[in-house]
C-alpha cells in the first residue's frame, strides 16, 4: 500500500530515533505530509444527486397590472481569446454560443412556468421595450459545472440584483436515459427564479405598475421623442426613468403607439419561438455531451488528483529515505530509508502513469467537445440567421412607422417636428424586436 | 347626385380579373353619405362625365386639382367599364368611376382608378381590403383587368384604406381608395399607367393640397396597410417555426398571431383575437389558430400552420385577424375532445392544462385532465 511506508520505518526505528530529535521531526514532518496527502488524493466527492429545488409557484392570480414582462436576453458566451486557455479550460466557441441561447432559454421556461410572471421571453442581447431585464454571462459551463453571473434590471433603469449562481450537476439528470429530464442544473435555474421572486415582492404594486408604465412610454419616446419624451423624467443622480405625467389614454398617438408595440411585441414571441425551437432541438445532444463530458471530467479530476498526489508523496518518501538513510547508522534504519526512496520513485512512477491518464481524458473532452460542437454549429448559424433576418425586415418595417409617426405628429399638431428622425440603427429602430 | 356612400362591401378575392365588380357583395354601406365626388353620378352614362368632373373637385377627393378633374370627368363616363374614351386625358380613371370603382379591391389596389371610385366603391374596396389583407392575396386588378402585380399586399392595402375612409365620407373614400393602392407596388403601376392623372398613386396622386385630417386619415391607412404586410411576414414566419416543430415531431406552442383585422367599413379595425397557438397534434402539423373576426362581422377562418386569416363579409366588412399563431408541432398526447381551448384559464387551470400536456404517461396524463375538468367545474368556467 503506498501509504502504508510512513508508519513502518517509524515503528521499526523507534530505538535509533529516540534521543535524535531532529529525525524524529523530520518524520513526524514527513508523517503529516503524506496523511494530508493521502487525505487530499482520497477526497470523496460530494454527493451529486442533489436535493431538488423548486421555483415557487404562484398560489393564485396575480393582477394583470401587477404582472411584469419579462426578457431574458441571451447569455455573454464569454469565450477567452486565447486559445490554449480555451483548451485547458475545455472551452467550445460555439458550444458556448449554443448555450448562450440554451440557458436563457431555460431561465425563460423557469420563469414562466412559475405563474408570476406576466410574457417572459428570450431576446436579443439589444433588445429592450418590456418591463424587467435580465442578463447573463457564462463563467463557466460544463458538464460538471455551471457558473453564471446573472443581473436583472427593470425598465425604469433600477438594478434588482446581480448575482453570481453557481450549481455543480444533479447526476440524476445524466443517469435517467429514458429522454428528457429536470435540466442537471435546474436547481440553479430554480433559485434565481426565487430570488426574482422575493426582490419583486419587496415591490408595492405602485411600483409595479410604474415600471410597466415607464416601459410603455420608453417604447413610445423611442420611436417618437416629440411626442413622448416630456412623459418621462430621468433622475440624473440614480440614473432611472420616472413617470413625470400620462398621456390621455385616448391620444391617437397612444393608440398608434399601442398597436406597434402590439406588433412588436408578436416580433419578439416570434424570435422567442426560433430560440425556443433551437433549444428543444439543442437538448438532447446537449445533455448527452454533457453527460459524457462529465464522465470525462470526473474522471479527469480523479486522475490529475491522484498523479499530483503521488508525485507529491513519492517526492517526500525519497527526500525522507535520503535523510534517514544519511541520519541512521542502523541496518533497520538503511533498509527502511532505501524501502523508502523505492517506494517514493515508484510512486512517482505512477503519479506519472496516472498523469498520461489526465492527458488521455482531456483528448477525449476535447473529441467530445468537437463532436458536439460540430453538431451544434449549423443550429446557432440557422437560428441566428432567421433571427437576423427577421430583424432586419422589423427594422425596416420600424424605420417606416417612425417616418409616419413624424408626419401624424406634424399633421395633427400642426407643429413640424424639430428633431430629426433618429438615424436608424439596430437598437432604435426596432424598439424590442430588433434591438 | 355622388355616389350614395359606401355600397357594397365586397370581398376581393384573389385571382379575379381586377376592376370586375363580380366579386362585390352589395350591401347597405355606413360609406360616407356623400359618396365619392368623382363618381358623381357614377355608373351614367359618359354624358355624366362633367358633372362627375366636378363632383371630383367638389369633395376634396385628395385627387383634386387637375388630375382630379380628370379623374372626374372621366368617373362620369366610367359607367361602363373600361369606357377609357370617356376620361378625359387620361380615361384611366374614368373607367374607375361608377359602378367600376365599386368593383372592389381592384379600384384601391390599381391607384389611380380609385380615385375615382367615389365613396361608394370607397366601402366595398374597404372590405375587400380586408379580406385580401389578411389572405396576402394577390391585388385585384385595375378596371383594365391589368393584374396587380405585386400582389396581395398592395392590392389589400388600397382596399382597407378605401374601406375606412367610406366611413368617413365618400370623397375620402374614394380618394383614399386610390391613393393606398395605387401608392403600393403592383397596385400603383398598373393603375399608374391606366388611370392617368387620377392614378398618380400616393400621396395625393393629383395636384392639389390636402386638408391635415385628410392628411391625416391617409397616413392612417397607410398605417393599416403596413401593419398588414407585418403581421404578414411574422404569419410566415411562424407558419416557418411550426413547420420546423411539425417536422421533429417535438411539442410546443405556437407564439399567438396578431389577430387584428382591417377594412371595416366603419368601425375602424376590428380586432381580432390573438390566435391561439395550435395544440398539439399527433401528426406533427400545427393546427393554427383561429383569426377572431372584428366585432362587425368578418369571420375568422384559421389555416392549417398558418395564422387564421379572416374574411371579411357582411355589413361592416370584415375585421379579418391575421389570427392563429405558429402552429405547435405535435405533442406526446393530444388534447382531449371535451377539454376547451383554455383561453379562459386562470393560474392553476393553466398549469393544470400545461402538466397534462407534457405528461407521457397515459394514465397519469388523464387524471390531470380529469383534475382540470373537476377544477374548471368548481370554478364555473
Amino acid at each position: 500500500m503506498l501509504f502504508g511506508w510512513s508508519r513502518l520505518p517509524i515503528r521499526q526505528n523507534a530505538n535509533p530515533l529516540n534521543g535524535c530529535p531532529f529525525m524524529n521531526r523530520t518524520l513526524v514532518v514527513l508523517t503529516w505530509l503524506a496523511a494530508v496527502l493521502g487525505l487530499g488524493g482520497c477526497v470523496v466527492h460530494e454527493t451529486r444527486p442533489l436535493p431538488q429545488i423548486n421555483a415557487i409557484q404562484a398560489l393564485e392570480e396575480i393582477p394583470a397590472e401587477q404582472l411584469l414582462d419579462v426578457g431574458v436576453r441571451l447569455f455573454d458566451p464569454n469565450v477567452p481569446e486565447d486559445e490554449k486557455v480555451r483548451e485547458r479550460e475545455h472551452i467550445f466557441p460555439e458550444v458556448r454560443k449554443a448555450e448562450a441561447r440554451y440557458i436563457p432559454m431555460q431561465i425563460r421556461n423557469t420563469l414562466e412556468g412559475t405563474g408570476h410572471w406576466g410574457q417572459v421571453r428570450v431576446m436579443p442581447e439589444d433588445a429592450e421595450a418590456l418591463d424587467v431585464y435580465v442578463s447573463g454571462v457564462i463563467l463557466e459551463s460544463s458538464g460538471q459545472r455551471l457558473k453564471l453571473d446573472i443581473t436583472v434590471t427593470d425598465a425604469t433603469g433600477r438594478t434588482w440584483f446581480r448575482k453570481t449562481y453557481e450549481q455543480i450537476a444533479d447526476t440524476r439528470s445524466y443517469k435517467d436515459t429514458r429522454g428528457l429530464t429536470r435540466d442537471p442544473f435546474q436547481n440553479l435555474y430554480s433559485n434565481f427564479a426565487n430570488d426574482m421572486l422575493a426582490y419583486r415582492q419587496q415591490l408595492a404594486a405602485t411600483e409595479l405598475a410604474n415600471i410597466r408604465r415607464v416601459a410603455q412610454l420608453k417604447f413610445a419616446a423611442d420611436l417618437a421623442p416629440y411626442a413622448f419624451e416630456s412623459y418621462l423624467s430621468k433622475d440624473k443622480r440614480k440614473g432611472t426613468y420616472q413617470v413625470a405625467r400620462l398621456p390621455a389614454a385616448d391620444d391617437p398617438m397612444v393608440v398608434r403607439m399601442e398597436r406597434i408595440r402590439e406588433r412588436d411585441y408578436a416580433l419578439l414571441d416570434t424570435i422567442n419561438e426560433h430560440y425556443s425551437l433551437f433549444a428543444d432541438t439543442m437538448a438532447e445532444p446537449y445533455l448527452n455531451w454533457r453527460r459524457y463530458s462529465y464522465d470525462e471530467l470526473e474522471a479527469k479530476d480523479d486522475a490529475a488528483r491522484s498523479a499530483l498526489t503521488r508525485k507529491l508523496l513519492g517526492a517526500a518518501a525519497i527526500v525522507g529515505g535520503l535523510m534517514i538513510g544519511n541520519e541512521t547508522g542502523s541496518y533497520a534504519g538503511r533498509a527502511a530509508a532505501t524501502g523508502a526512496i523505492f517506494g517514493g520513485a515508484y510512486a512517482v512512477k505512477s503519479g506519472f502513469d496516472r498523469g498520461a491518464e489526465v492527458k488521455l481524458h482531456s483528448e477525449s473532452l476535447k473529441q467530445l467537445g468537437d463532436s458536439f460542437q460540430a453538431e451544434v454549429e449549423p443550429m446557432v448559424v440557422e437560428v441566428e440567421g432567421r433571427t437576423l433576418q427577421l430583424r432586419g425586415t422589423a427594422e425596416e418595417q420600424f424605420r417606416e412607422w417612425r417616418q409616419l409617426l413624424k408626419e401624424l405628429y406634424e399633421n395633427e399638431t400642426g407643429l413640424p417636428v424639430q428633431t430629426p428622425v433618429t438615424p436608424v440603427d439596430t437598437a432604435q429602430a426596432a424598439p424590442a424586436g430588433s434591438g | 347626385m355622388g355616389g350614395q356612400g359606401g355600397t357594397g362591401a365586397s370581398v376581393g378575392l384573389p385571382g379575379l380579373p381586377g376592376g370586375l365588380p363580380t366579386v362585390g357583395i352589395p350591401q347597405p354601406s355606413t360609406g360616407g353619405a356623400s359618396g365619392g365626388g368623382a363618381s358623381g353620378e357614377a355608373g351614367g352614362s359618359p354624358s355624366d362625365g362633367a358633372s362627375g368632373g366636378a363632383g371630383g373637385a367638389q369633395n376634396e377627393s385628395i385627387f383634386r386639382g387637375s388630375s382630379g378633374g380628370g379623374g372626374g370627368a372621366s368617373g362620369g363616363s366610367a359607367g361602363s367599364v373600361g369606357d377609357a374614351s370617356g376620361g378625359g386625358a387620361m380615361g384611366g380613371g374614368a373607367s374607375a368611376g361608377g359602378a367600376m370603382g365599386g368593383a372592389a379591391s381592384g379600384g384601391g389596389a390599381s391607384g389611380g382608378t380609385g380615385a375615382a371610385g367615389g365613396g361608394q366603391q370607397g366601402g366595398a374596396a374597404g372590405s375587400a381590403g380586408g379580406a385580401g389583407g389578411g389572405m396576402g392575396s394577390q391585388g385585384a386588378a385595375g378596371p383594365f383587368g391589368q393584374a396587380g402585380t405585386q400582389g396581395g399586399g398592395a392590392g389589400s392595402a388600397g382596399g382597407s384604406a378605401g374601406g375606412q375612409a367610406g366611413t368617413a365620407g365618400g370623397a375620402e373614400g374614394s380618394g383614399a381608395s386610390g391613393s393606398a393602392g395605387g401608392g403600393h407596388p403592383g397596385g400603383d403601376s398598373p393603375g399608374g399607367a391606366q388611370g392617368g392623372a387620377s392614378g398618380g398613386g400616393y400621396p395625393g396622386g393629383g395636384a392639389g393640397p390636402m386638408t391635415p385630417s385628410e392628411r391625416i386619415a391617409q397616413i392612417d391607412r397607410r398605417f393599416e396597410s403596413t401593419f398588414s404586410v407585418f403581421d404578414g411576414h411574422l404569419a410566415e414566419e411562424q407558419a416557418v417555426i411550426a413547420g420546423q416543430r411539425g417536422s421533429r415531431g417535438g411539442s410546443g406552442s405556437g407564439a399567438g398571431g396578431l389577430g387584428e383585422g382591417i377594412g371595416d367599413g366603419s368601425d375602424a379595425a376590428g380586432a381580432g383575437g390573438r390566435g391561439n397557438g395550435g395544440s398539439a397534434g399527433d401528426s406533427g402539423d400545427g393546427a393554427g389558430g383561429d383569426g377572431q373576426g372584428g366585432s362587425q362581422g368578418g369571420n375568422g377562418n384559421g389555416q392549417a400552420g398558418r395564422g387564421g386569416v379572416a374574411t371579411g363579409s357582411g355589413k361592416q366588412g370584415g375585421g379579418g385577424g391575421v389570427g392563429g399563431g405558429a402552429g405547435g408541432g405535435s405533442g406526446p398526447n393530444t388534447v382531449p375532445a371535451d377539454i376547451p381551448d383554455g383561453s379562459d384559464d386562470d393560474i392553476v387551470a393553466r398549469q393544470l392544462r400545461e402538466a397534462a400536456m407534457q405528461e407521457e404517461d397515459p394514465e397519469l396524463r388523464e387524471k390531470l385532465w380529469e383534475e382540470y375538468r373537476n377544477y374548471k367545474k368548481s370554478t364555473g368556467r
